[in-house]
């Protein structure tokens, strides 16, 4: 196993899976020359035992006790469950993609895009949670607004709904 | 003139180095995939702004929370299922190297119809959860929750398109030791599809 996925030399040599050839032109044949032995089916069906596991294990940890037992220790719930995640995530690319002994080119695009994804996933959340978006009570403020306001429910809903407007801005 | 010769020769011997070396197409596959993250990582960013939204003692006591709408069990099924269909994909990758054509045709069925399962199982949860009144226009855990899981489930019918396209060349015996892009690249991208809805199955079901 360790030959299988031991990973090798620089981006190029380890792209193992589809490298053209030496000497050939690139994207001639479209042929994939064999230059290293690919993970066996067995090793394929392991890791998917291992993805089984973690799979159930994040169910039984959002739930009852596994969820009393971390608000119990000060532990919000996301931690467990965002590190399962990854576990899940890192050994289906390494292993099902193929990023373990492919090259780190594809790697990259895959990095890229993930601190991409994250930048813009904080960015919003810090903009929208900087300042109060009260009440997130929609149904009983547009109810008050209405009262308030003694016009009916339609004014109101559409009141609630330009102010939540500006709240979020 | 030797020189000329020698240098002639040298050019059509020399290997590939760095970044040349890499096939094209998967590179263009891995930049696609790149760009996705980013696609999906605006879906996920829309649903954890409006989240707050979706939580009130409102919606609580008519019990309209995401946590009382959706079925953790249920979905764990289809999160397997598509786990399974990831198995099979990189199965039929493997017998395609070993140019076991029959084996690497039926794996990529099994794929498809693993995928097919998977967007019934959606289709019955969307059922469920329009027969609870909720819907694209009358509430923010609707629009979040059904924009995010429908894209995913509209690159799961891609996927299962594309597969079904590579079964004919399978099986005429298209894909063999010698050349198994075709399959790699389908299988990078319903790799990609099973590695979202990790994220999405814990963002959204289980947090």
């Amino acid at each position: 196993m360790a030959a299988q996925m031991a990973p090798g030399g620089n981006m190029a040599q380890r792209d193992t899976h589809s490298n053209p050839g030496v000497g050939r032109p690139l994207g001639g044949h479209g042929d994939n020359v064999e230059h290293a032995s690919h993970p066996t089916a067995r090793f394929y069906v392991l890791i998917f035992f291992i993805l089984l596991a973690v799979t159930i294990a994040e169910v039984f940890v959002a739930q009852e006790p596994f969820l009393g037992i971390f608000e119990g220790i000060g532990v919000p719930i996301a931690v467990p469950l965002l590190i399962l995640a990854a576990v899940k995530f890192l050994m289906i690319a390494a292993f099902y993609m193929h990023l373990k002994q492919d090259s780190r080119a594809f790697s990259a695009f895959l990095i890229a895009g993930l601190i991409l994804a994250m930048g813009m996933l904080f960015t919003f959340g810090g903009l929208f949670t900087a300042h109060s978006r009260e009440p997130f009570d929609q149904i009983a403020w547009r109810e008050q607004l209405a009262k308030n306001a003694g016009t009916g429910g339609a004014s109101g809903a559409t009141g609630a709904a330009t102010t939540t407007g500006g709240a979020g801005h | 003139m030797a020189v000329v010769t020698q240098s002639a020769d040298a050019m059509t011997e020399r290997a590939p180095t760095g970044l040349e070396s890499l096939d094209v197409r998967k590179l263009g596959m891995w930049a696609f995939l790149g760009s996705e993250c980013v696609f999906f990582g605006s879906l996920i960013s829309m649903y954890f702004v409006n989240r707050p939204l979706m939580f009130s003692p409102a919606l609580e006591a008519a019990h309209l929370t995401p946590k009382t709408i959706l079925n953790i069990p249920f979905t764990g099924v289809l999160a397997f299922i598509l786990l399974c269909s990831s198995l099979t994909m990189v199965l039929a990758l493997n017998a395609m190297q070993q140019s076991r054509r029959r084996a690497g045709s039926f794996w990529l069925l099994a794929t498809a119809f693993l995928g097919m399962l998977f967007l019934g199982g959606q289709a019955i949860e969307f059922i469920e959860i329009a027969h609870e009144g909720i819907t694209l226009q009358n509430s923010v855990f609707g629009q979040s929750f059904l924009l995010l899981t429908g894209f995913h489930g509209t690159h799961v019918f891609v996927g299962i398109i594309w597969l079904l396209s590579c079964i004919p060349r399978a099986l005429r015996g298209g894909f063999h030791a010698g050349n198994y892009i075709g399959p790699e690249i389908c299988g990078l991208y319903w790799h990609f599809v099973d590695v979202v809805w990790v994220v999405i199955f814990t963002i959204i079901y289980l947090i």
